[in-house]
């Protein structure tokens, strides 16, 4: 009997021990409860919204329209002043039209820079079988939507499909074709954009806002791309224009 | 009337039987028939082979449902009278959409290392997913498996047998993939005389046997027995194409219109020749090899120059080429369609 009450006052001892143990930890009270953070991508073609199938000028003043523009993105994470980093997407297939808005919840913290990546991590992107993820994620089959190669098993990391019309006529139909897929372990791409500090509390919600302006998928201070002969790539048979093509990509993205 | 109904309930009852035997299948696990002649081939820890997972593979690979509009199945464009091959210069999917390949030859992939002809895709499971998804080929949707196939009883219970899970795309490739794998063609004329020894080469035979391994042709370098393919990638001097063959996978342009090189077995029954079909029989392919190929760049094989044969140098090489024809794999009951 005495034997039984030393093991339930020991155990006892033990979860209490591991209770205050929890309590201090260096956070602080506050270390169980979390934050709200939001990131938003505000989608423009320069000052205008971007929308799928309007009519853009390009470089040259020629009309042009977008009618696919979806990529991956990945390692979405916030930095905060401690340079740790608060991990909130592994991956997703964004839809560019669709102003995307990641939500989750994270620790407190004072962040001062939003982190991503565009594309499929390489260990995520080399012989990899589709098949095996759940319908619901964004690299299986059905999730992938079409951004999967089969014919050599990778990802295309971002896919921009439009029309514009070459000759300037502002009445001719936009038939001449632009196809940017792109997608290989070399052209993988990591973004820091810092923003201004914040400290979000537990309980807190904060709001980051990105801009992309899908005209620098076109032309950027550095690149023009020439609708003329800079058309097509799907990275193989065409890499040098597919990395300009990420090129730009990545120079769409700031902070606004 | 008692005759009569005694008839009725004979037909339902084969019926049901039939039905049945077509859906329930033996999950024992299986080997690949090799005939003494290679070795197991390594097959992924994620597909181990069982007879009910091949015969729902062999469902599947006849089954027109997989593409969009319900016209082409994987055996429209590889039908087994011709090695798995259709006989066109390049294969026609659905909606009658005209690819910009020749449709290869299924035999013996169970020992291939990468598949494609620019060896991009390293798993036959992922080989399986390219015609599905292809908008050349089956153009099938992607969000989802017909739902007339996965509503299909027979399916459900087959793919719950062989793989413990409802048929999607995970049971679809996998299934696909041990069909193919089951498919082996070893025992030709070829194997009989070299493996064998029941048989004898005639000696025409034997003298193209000869020039194929001689060191001027060097066929064999490249064809290597007994898959008669050494999985290498070679520009052999063909006309210019859109196709850029290896460099699609590489981006090296020194990989420019190099192909992987393709077995020998059933060649026979396999025309047109190379990557786009384009020559339409064996005796002009030879007659290509002999000239040395119709272009000359910097990539070509070296192997590929003229030949000089005489004409019945020819001949003795196509006899011996007409060895490796295996009359009873294109004639296995076991790879054609399930009867309904």
């Amino acid at each position: 009997m005495n034997q039984l009450k030393n093991i339930f006052g020991l155990l006892g001892l033990a979860i209490f021990l591991s209770q205050c143990s929890a309590c201090k930890e260096p956070n602080g009270p506050d270390s169980n409860t979390k934050s709200n953070y939001i990131i938003h991508w505000i989608t423009q073609y320069q000052n205008q919204d971007l929308i799928q199938g309007q009519t853009y000028r390009d470089a040259f003043q020629r009309r042009v329209l977008f009618e696919d523009l979806r990529g991956y993105i990945s390692q979405v994470e916030l930095i905060d002043n401690q340079d740790s980093s608060i991990v909130l997407k592994d991956i997703a297939l964004v839809n560019w039209f669709a102003d995307p808005t990641i939500s989750i919840e994270g620790r407190p913290a004072t962040i001062k820079a939003i982190r991503f990546s565009l594309g499929v991590p390489a260990q995520l992107n080399t012989n990899v079988d589709p098949t095996t993820y759940a319908n619901s994620h964004p690299l299986s089959v059905a999730g992938s939507a079409g951004l999967f190669w089969t014919w050599n098993t990778g990802y295309i990391f971002y896919q921009l499909n439009g029309k514009c019309e070459l000759t300037g006529s502002e009445n001719l139909p936009m038939i001449d074709p632009i196809a940017y897929h792109c997608g290989d372990d070399t052209l993988y791409r990591t973004i820091t954009l810092n923003v201004p500090e914040v400290t979000v509390a537990a309980g807190g919600a904060q709001q980051f806002n990105i801009l992309f302006d899908a005209q620098k998928c076109f032309w950027n201070d550095t690149d023009t791309m020439d609708f003329a002969v800079d058309y097509l790539t799907h990275t193989t048979g065409n890499l040098p224009l597919a990395i300009r093509a990420m090129d730009l990509y990545q120079s769409a993205f700031s902070i606004p | 009337m008692k005759a009569g109904l005694f008839l009725g309930l004979f037909i339902l009852m084969a019926s049901c039987s039939f039905q049945e035997s077509n859906c329930n299948c033996d999950n024992r696990s299986a080997k690949i028939r090799t005939y003494g002649i290679l070795k197991q081939p390594a097959i992924p820890a994620d597909n181990p082979m069982n007879f009910c997972a091949i015969e729902l593979g062999r469902k599947l690979f006849y089954d027109t449902r997989l593409s969009q509009d319900g016209s082409t199945s994987c055996g429209s464009c590889h039908q087994l009278s011709m090695a798995f091959t259709d006989g066109q210069s390049v294969a026609k999917g659905a909606h009658q959409k005209q690819g910009n390949r020749n449709s290869p030859t299924l035999f013996n992939l169970a020992w291939s290392p990468y598949f494609m002809m620019e060896g991009g895709v390293k798993s036959l499971e992922m080989q399986s997913l390219a015609p599905l998804l292809s908008a050349h080929e089956m153009m099938g949707s992607a969000q989802s498996l017909p739902t007339t196939i996965l509503e299909d009883p027979c399916y459900d219970q087959m793919s719950q047998t062989a793989f413990h899970r409802p048929l999607d795309y995970f049971v679809v490739v996998r299934a696909l993939a041990q069909f193919q794998r089951s498919l082996v063609s070893l025992d030709s004329h070829f194997d009989r005389v070299m493996y064998h020894k029941t048989e004898s080469f005639t000696p025409a035979e034997q003298r193209g046997w000869k020039i194929f391994n001689s060191s001027t042709a060097k066929c064999s370098t490249c064809h290597i027995p007994p898959l008669f393919t050494d999985f290498q990638f070679y520009d052999i001097g063909l006309k210019d194409t859109l196709d850029l063959g290896k460099e699609r996978e590489s981006y090296h342009s020194s990989d420019r219109f190099k192909f992987k090189t393709p077995t020998l077995r059933n060649i026979e029954l396999t025309p047109p020749y190379f990557h786009n079909g384009m020559v339409d029989r064996l005796d002009s392919v030879i007659a290509l090899y002999n000239r040395g190929g119709d272009a000359n760049r910097a990539q070509k094989s070296h192997s590929i120059r003229p030949m000089n044969w005489t004409e019945e140098e020819k001949k003795d090489l196509l006899a011996f080429l007409m060895t490796l024809t295996d009359w009873n794999a294109v004639q296995n009951e076991r790879w054609l369609p399930l009867s309904e």
